[in-house]
């Protein structure tokens, strides 16, 4: 099984990225597109988007972006809060990095006649460098709806006499000023307006910037990434394909990718009492396991509409806040019904919601659909090649029934274990009432898991140290001075408390800010005691296609472009697993480690996605030195030490 | 009143800077060569010097009174202009924050005299500047600004030909934004290394 999982990271293979031309020296700034590459887009619901790409190492200020009518009146316009930055050079303000984003809302759009231009005004500096000139371009609105617009240096230029100028006076300029003496340091561009290739979003070689933006034809990632359906079609046929996708989602079963089901589907069959019959057990563990199959499908037929992958979409903040607070509710009904003492007014409410013991199978379908979407988001190889099959070839039908059945092989042994799980559980007795706070902790836990995507790291600390004191308070360790009876109560109690303590120093790392609540006194001791005794490798973060162009034409060594995200489980396996073993650390000591965080999107991320056919994280690429892919070296999902190794010898 | 003025101004320099009709910028492409001929660059005689009015090298930076880096690199040229003694320091405003910007360099370069201590005063200042903050750092430096605006009101022409010419200048060198330099014939687009630049200034006086 593993062999073929591998075999389909050699079946995606890599595309060619020229090398980028050199870019002028470091200290010469960006052209100002290149800093901030503006594109336009229709938003949802008639609004229209602009998004910035910002080269790493730019930034645009908030309060310089405007919008104007053709006659010069200022229009409103929704601009997403900045960081702030504040200090004693700078002094009060909001900037954007790596992307920015601005919407025209419908509203505004309306009052506009037929044929009106719209000019946007914007303006950044470079960190400790200059600051430029107020930038405007012109768009008509109404056009966007034949497709998203990015303004190259030409492209804003037809109805702009000064770019014109810019043009004729290029030549004669460059022998005027050379006659009039000037010499520019630093190979600067000598010309006023540098010529450029017309309507190029991004500085990425030009293959790469002519990469379809939805993703229909272009670039050489057709024919290898989007091989895996179109590959296993050719062999056998559709059905044959939808089959070997039932056999990759078997082996992807028993990946970390996989395990949140576990505790999630666990907790469910205790809420819906059926824990105990194997029947009951099968019926809804195989409701969880085809509505997670359903969800997946329906991944397919987002990617197919939207373009985009929906698991990244649903890692918002409320999303995650909402599934969070949902598990939340079920270990208070969990409690409510069979624990604690909690106020009437609690437990109705909460019933009213969470109705418990006999919850249909319906909520155990919805639990399964959201694990899918939100709780265990894992994108790996069958499902990238999947999406990019659907995104190339528009075929939905085929793509969404090889992730449906993907999903339905992930979760056979969910069934399994739903429904031979019940054998090992204790028949009716006083220990119901003690199993039944066990699901309500699974829930409890699963919820401070969720949340801790979304907020401080200390602050998940804290809750994870809140959570031990509370199965502390469970178990009875700091109950009345009562002499333990038995053997059970007692060890009840041992178990308490070794949650006391654990809670305790969790609390107590929180307040000192440790991050990794495996590591809470990690403040208190100055990081001494670090586990492993490495430091973590040092990445260059990406934000969009024109960051990453810069950096491989300012960087002449192989590369690792690594995309990842908080939320990603498999990420923090190949983080502890890979990226910690000697010999890979050996390995990478003169290779230029570039990442894309996806914790949160931002539209230059989103470009570049689609521009690498990358469909989420983790997703590596091994780039050579001259700025080209290796062939058959995308990794897509989790993979061992030795397949890193051996895709990294090939760059 | 002063707001209507201070508009006006404004769409003058906004003119200079790029959004404006065909007519005046074929004239000026014609005047291309001449706006950037080295007298018109290095020896603008509406242009106050600093540092020593008769050096033998001309540091020309074009810069903005809200943007940071002007600000915080400026004490390192006063510094090398300072140590040199021999180099001609040419501060060519080119106002691209907006009004607060172009108020600063109107009342500065209204000062006279004293547009070197104006110009120090609003250096010292934070990068964002509205004109109030304008206005709260000449008064701190001892000038009336009531006088400024006179002094500017009486000398219009002059003050705003600069800031025409200069920002035409810059547009024209190509310079992407504040701060740019000129060392002798040698052009900084960007943030130079002081090296380089102490490098270039001995280059022009060797030659």
């Amino acid at each position: 099984m593993r062999g073929l999982v591998q075999s389909i990271g050699v079946v995606i293979a890599g595309f060619v990225l020229t090398a980028a031309p050199a870019l002028a020296q470091p200290n010469v700034p960006l052209h100002v597109d290149k800093a901030f590459a503006l594109s336009a887009e229709q938003g949802p619901a008639g609004a229209v988007d602009l998004d910035w790409a910002i080269a790493e190492g730019y930034y645009l200020y908030r309060d310089r972006i405007e919008l104007k009518t053709a006659d010069g009146a200022s229009l409103p316009l929704e601009t997403p809060e900045g960081e702030p930055k504040d200090d004693p050079y700078f002094g009060r303000m909001e900037i954007y990095h790596g992307a920015a984003s601005a919407s025209i809302a419908p509203s505004v759009l309306e009052r506009l006649g037929d044929g009106a231009t719209l000019s946007v005004t914007y303006q950044g500096c470079q960190d400790d460098g200059i600051c430029y000139a107020p930038e405007t371009k012109s768009f008509d609105p109404m056009a966007l709806a034949a497709g998203p617009v990015a303004f190259g240096e030409t492209a804003s230029s037809p109805g702009d006499p000064m770019a014109l100028l810019g043009r004729e006076l290029s030549q004669e300029d460059t022998r005027s000023s050379s006659a009039s003496g000037w010499s520019f340091a630093q190979d600067a561009p000598v010309t006023a307006r540098p010529a450029e290739p017309p309507s190029v979003v991004s500085n990425l070689p030009e293959e790469v910037s002519r990469a379809p933006q939805g993703g229909s034809t272009g670039i050489v990632t057709d024919a290898s990434a989007g091989g895996l359906v179109a590959g296993l079609v050719s062999q056998g046929g559709a059905p044959f394909a939808i089959g070997a996708f039932f056999l990759l989602g078997l082996g992807l079963a028993f990946t970390p990718c996989v395990f949140p089901m576990y505790p999630i589907l666990a907790g469910q069959l205790g809420r819906v009492g059926a824990e105990r019959s194997a029947v009951r057990g099968a019926l809804h563990s195989s409701a969880y396991v085809l509505s997670m199959a359903v969800a997946f499908g329906l991944l397919g037929v987002a990617a197919a509409w939207s373009g985009q992958n929906l698991q990244i979409a649903l890692q918002s903040p409320l999303a995650v806040g909402l599934v969070s607070a949902l598990f939340l509710l079920l270990a208070l009904a969990m409690f409510g019904a069979f624990a604690l003492k909690l106020p009437d007014g609690w437990v109705n409410g909460v019933n009213r919601i969470m109705p418990n013991g006999r919850g249909g199978l319906a909520s155990t379908a919805g639990l399964g659909f959201l694990s899918a979407l939100i709780v265990g988001p894992c994108v790996t190889a069958p499902l990238a090649g999947a999406l990019l099959y659907i995104g190339q070839t528009g075929d939905v039908a085929l793509g969404a029934a090889s992730l449906f059945a993907l999903g339905l092989g992930q979760g056979v042994p969910l069934i399994a274990f739903g429904t031979f799980g019940s054998r090992i559980m204790p028949k009716a007795g006083p220990w119901m009432k003690a199993v039944n706070i066990v699901f309500g902790f699974v829930f409890l836990a699963l919820s401070v898991w969720m949340v801790s995507r979304i907020v401080e790291p200390w602050i998940a600390v804290g809750l994870w140290g809140l959570l031990g004191l509370s199965l502390a308070i469970a178990l009875g360790a700091v109950a009345g001075g009562e002499t333990a009876t038995s053997l059970k109560v007692s060890t009840a109690r041992l178990a308490g408390l070794v949650a006391l303590v654990l809670g305790g120093t969790l609390l107590v790392g929180a307040a000192a800010g440790a991050k990794d609540p495996f590591r809470p006194l990690e403040p208190l001791t100055g990081g001494r005691v670090v586990a492993g005794g490495q430091a973590p490798l040092e990445f260059t973060t990406i934000g969009g296609p024109a960051d990453l162009a810069q950096r491989i034409s300012d960087v002449d060594r192989s590369r690792l472009l690594y995309f990842t995200a908080d939320w990603c489980v498999s990420c923090d396996i190949i983080e502890r697993e890979i990226f910690e073993d000697p010999a890979v650390r050996e390995r990478l000591a003169d290779v230029d480690l570039m990442k894309v965080d996806l914790t949160s999107v931002t539209p230059g991320h989103d470009l570049l996605m689609k521009q690498l056919s990358v469909v989420g994280p983790p997703t590596m690429l091994f780039i050579g030195k001259n700025g080209t892919e290796a062939e058959g070296t995308r990794a897509v999902g989790e993979l061992s030490a030795e397949g890193f190794l051996t895709r990294a010898g090939r760059i | 009143m002063t707001t209507n003025m201070e508009r006006r101004a404004f769409l003058a320099a906004a003119f200079a800077l790029g959004s404006t009709p065909l007519l005046p910028m074929i004239a000026r492409a014609q005047n291309a060569r001449e706006e950037l001929s080295q007298d018109a660059i290095l020896r603008d005689p509406e242009v106050p010097a600093l540092g020593n009015p008769n050096g033998d090298v001309t540091l020309v930076e074009y810069f903005d009174y809200q943007c940071p880096y002007c600000k915080t690199q400026f004490p390192e040229i006063e510094a090398l202009v300072r140590q040199d003694g021999n180099i001609r320091l040419v501060m060519k405003d080119w106002p691209i924050f907006g009004p607060a910007s172009l108020y600063a360099s109107r009342l500065a370069l209204a000062a006279g005299q004293h547009h070197d201590k104006a110009l120090r005063a609003l250096m010292a200042t934070q990068a964002r500047l509205s004109q109030e903050d304008v206005e709260a750092a000449l008064t701190r430096a001892g000038f009336k600004i009531e006088a400024l605006n006179a002094a500017y009101g009486r000398d219009r022409q002059r003050i705003d030909g600069i800031i025409a010419r200069n920002s035409s200048q810059a547009e024209q060198f190509g310079f992407m934004g504040t701060p740019a330099y000129i060392a002798g014939t040698t052009v900084f687009p960007g943030v130079p290394d002081m090296a380089d630049m102490k490098k270039a200034i001995a280059e022009a006086r060797a030659s």
